[in-house]
């Protein structure tokens, strides 16, 4: 498959995804929740990298 | 440079594509960008927010990281002129699944209270469709009623085994 229409696939998929699941956006997350996730990970990118990522540059 | 711009224009489409999705009866007043100058300039103003418990500086703490990962997930999400919140992630290195790191909405009065994660979930599934990704992970919830939230919309919770580079996360196929 040529990448164009590797690409053209992936971007039928992304707006079929939206159309699926975009009842998300009436769902309600909690509202006194301002922040997720860990900011040491962006700053500190290098300690978090992925096993295989690792194991590559081993 | 040229994968930068790249896929900064799959993060472009998939920003339309979920901006046109938007169902809110003030949907008009919500935008959607990426981390440009014009937001990182904005999240300065965050850090003088009292009430935030953040310990992170959006302008200067991601420069490495939005370097390091061109085809990094990042979202920008604003209520008119305001910026509401901010969201960094990343595909892993196979490009099998996406990571959601960090995301944060303005600590103190927020038009897009519980909606914000909403669109940062629908823009995250979108753009691990887009990259050929299967599956997406949601780093670290904070905490309970987080992991709750997912796993009720059918998450799984997977728990750290305790190693650094091994956090919790609740994962979903895409």
């Amino acid at each position: 498959m040529s990448n164009s229409k590797e690409f053209t696939e992936r971007f039928k998929k992304m707006k079929s995804s939206i159309e699926k699941n975009k009842d998300i956006l009436n769902e309600d997350f909690p509202e006194d929740v301002k922040s997720t996730g860990n900011p040491d990970f962006i700053k500190n990118p290098e300690k978090y990298k992925d096993d295989e990522e690792c194991q590559k540059k081993k | 440079m040229e994968a930068e711009a790249r896929y900064e224009s799959y993060r472009e489409m998939v920003r339309d594509s979920v901006k046109a999705a938007l169902p809110y009866g003030d949907s008009s007043n919500i935008s959607l960008s990426g981390l440009n100058s014009a937001a990182l300039r904005q999240a300065k103003l965050w850090n003088d927010i009292p009430e935030r418990r953040v310990d992170f500086n959006w302008y200067s703490d991601s420069n490495i990281y939005r370097k390091m990962y061109p085809k990094r997930f990042e979202l920008a999400i604003w209520y008119q002129n305001r910026l509401e919140s901010l969201s960094l992630g990343r595909p892993s290195f196979n490009g099998e699944r996406l990571r959601l790191e960090l995301t944060e909405r303005v600590a103190n009065h927020s038009m897009l209270k519980g909606r914000a994660f909403s669109i940062t979930e629908l823009s995250l599934i979108a753009y691990a469709n887009l990259l050929g990704a299967s599956e997406i992970r949601i780093m670290q919830p904070i905490n309970e009623s987080v992991i709750d939230f997912y796993v009720q919309k059918g998450y799984s919770y997977v728990a750290s085994t305790g190693a650094k580079h091994f956090p919790d996360y609740c994962v979903k196929k895409v």
